[in-house]
């Protein structure tokens, strides 16, 4: 009896890790074999036409890359700045405790709902028009708690000895920030932002009332233009499912979508685990 | 006099920054609550009714609750026995060399962007439902079920690994030198010690699933009446879907658009309560 139990187990264990690696490669699988059909220069090169039927994603891969790089501009300063002041100047446990809560909070709240807070927020209160930075903005809210997190859990990795010899010398609280800290909490956010980058790239809901027009995008030349990103121009192919070319850009962009976010993902864990070594 | 204007002028601005970032969370909650305020008092338990139909004064977001519920029940009904007996595989069985490998796959895996996965439902799901069970449209609560437990999969057979290799492995060493083979000190040591972290981690993939909107509004048909109540291959609504689809459709002030935004805030609500629960357990991310 307790044989079978312990062949069982073991069975339905190995069973699990099979079907499991089996759906999750084969959604690889499926997306590679698909998309690289699709690919080749003029995918990449030429701008949409017809709904996105016909034409690449050339437009689309300038509108995403723009929205992106400028949420992250705007966030990694922001994050440094708050990982600092929590790591350095708040000693309150309770503000402690809260801002943890806060930062969860603000990881933890679904994608729809930072677009329903951007419509509202910017254009319905603000009144604002659709625009690519409006996106950016958001976005860099997304991204903020992680890279404070990243930033933040660095810095208390520092070894108290450097602390106090740094202290021992002299320095004032805001020399040590300015001369060594900085730098630290500047690696340890570099990490988080591939990780967070990785995140808001493939992200559609946030953006797509405030910052996507689904048809006609090109590349902006005023801040107050909306652009089209991958992710929107997926969306678009995806509802047009019965129409196989469309179908097929879908797969085409999908891969490169997926390609991008892999990269970026796969530098941000790597970095991690390099920064867990060492002290 | 300069030396401590500066001190202070640093700390100031970091400060702000600060401050900035964990007031935005109260500041999101109080705009979606000021705007849906006037859901709450003109509609008011009207909400609380199953039919959706504005254009005769009828707010019901009771099918749109009903099938997000069965749509997130669904998939961690299934991702959970699946992750939590692959992580024990891959913890315990697979050589540690291969371990890691597929452990940094998965993490890699686990942020494949949702809209890839609703072109995967759309096109490759939901025809295939469509020949299983013979039905006329593959659109349905089941497919979202099953996609939404695809997504959060390998998100969870990673936490579960964290959790598993995290018991030290003394633990190991002596129970097996007690005579205990290896499904027995699955049973008996490594899923007892690690009850609490587990129910965590379903929790944190019940929230993610919550939120889970672009592959869900492709796959769930979109259709705002109660479903058949028996079987999930109907068409229906998520809280999710119904705000993606139709939220742009709305004009501002409109009484439509107040509720749609109660909605959202009804979607804020669990990941407060999610957060509290994590943090008093202190299992962080």
């Amino acid at each position: 009896m307790k044989k079978i139990n312990h062949y069982l187990i073991c069975f339905f264990c190995w069973l699990a890790l099979v079907i499991s690696l089996t759906l999750v490669l084969g959604v690889i699988v499926i997306l590679v074999g698909k998309g690289i059909g699709a690919i080749n220069w003029n995918f990449i090169s030429q701008p949409s036409t017809n709904f996105g039927q016909s034409g690449g994603i050339l437009y689309q891969i300038v509108g995403s890359l723009l929205i992106v790089i400028v949420a992250f501009l705007l966030s990694f300063p922001v994050a440094i700045a708050a990982a600092l002041y929590k790591s350095e100047y708040l000693t309150n446990k309770k503000w402690q405790y809260w801002s943890d809560m806060m930062l969860h909070i603000l990881n933890g709240i679904p994608s729809i709902v930072f677009g329903v807070f951007a419509l509202l927020f910017f254009i319905n209160i603000c009144g604002a028009h659709v625009s690519w930075w409006l996106g950016s903005l958001i976005l860099a809210i997304m991204m903020l708690p992680i890279l404070t997190f990243s930033s933040y859990f660095y810095l208390q990795r520092l070894s108290p000895e450097i602390r106090d010899s740094c202290l021992a010398l002299g320095l004032t609280k805001g020399q040590f920030i300015r001369s060594f800290l900085l730098k630290r909490s500047f690696v340890g956010a570099v990490s988080g932002s591939f990780l967070g980058l990785a995140r808001i790239l493939g992200e559609t809901a946030p953006i797509m009332w405030v910052a996507t027009v689904f048809a006609g995008g090109a590349i902006p030349s005023s801040w107050s233009e909306p652009v089209a990103t991958i992710a929107t121009h997926i969306l678009i192919l995806a509802q047009q499912a019965n129409d196989p070319q469309a179908v097929s850009n879908g797969w085409g962009a999908s891969l490169i979508l997926i390609s991008l976010v892999f990269i970026l993902a796969g530098i941000g864990f790597y970095m991690r685990r390099q920064q867990l070594r060492i002290q | 006099m300069l030396k401590y204007n500066k001190e202070l002028g640093l700390q100031h601005t970091l400060a702000l920054s600060f401050f900035v970032i964990i007031a935005l969370p109260v500041l999101i909650f109080f705009v979606l609550l000021i705007q849906s305020k006037r859901a709450f008092l003109e509609v008011g338990l009207g909400l609380l009714s199953t039919s959706w139909f504005p254009a005769g004064q009828e707010y019901g977001i009771l099918a749109m609750l009903y099938g997000s519920a069965v749509v997130v029940i669904l998939a961690l009904a299934i991702a959970v026995p699946l992750s939590l007996l692959s992580a024990l595989a891959l913890t315990e069985f697979v050589p540690k060399s291969l371990q890691l490998t597929i452990k940094s796959i998965l993490e890699i895996l686990a942020g494949v962007p949702s809209i890839i996965y609703g072109l995967l439902g759309i096109v490759i799901l939901c025809p295939w439902l469509e020949q299983v069970f013979d039905i006329s449209t593959g659109r349905t609560l089941f497919a979202g079920g099953l996609l939404l437990a695809l997504m959060i999969l390998p998100m969870m057979i990673s936490l579960f690994e964290d959790v598993f290799s995290q018991i030290p492995h003394e633990f190991r060493d002596n129970s097996s030198s007690l005579g205990l083979n290896k499904s027995q000190i699955i049973l008996a040591l490594i899923l007892p010690i690690s009850k609490y972290p587990c129910f965590n981690i379903i929790l944190l993939a019940m929230s993610k699933a919550l939120g889970e909107t672009m592959a869900i509004m492709l796959v769930i048909g979109c259709v705002d009446k109660f479903p058949n109540f028996w079987l999930p291959l109907s068409a229906g609504q998520t809280v999710t879907s119904k705000l993606g689809r139709d939220l742009g459709n709305y004009s501002f002030h409109s009484i439509e658009f107040s509720v749609m935004i109660a909605m959202a805030l009804i979607l804020l609500i669990p990941t407060i309560i999610f957060s509290f629960v994590l943090k008093k357990r202190e299992l962080v991310r």
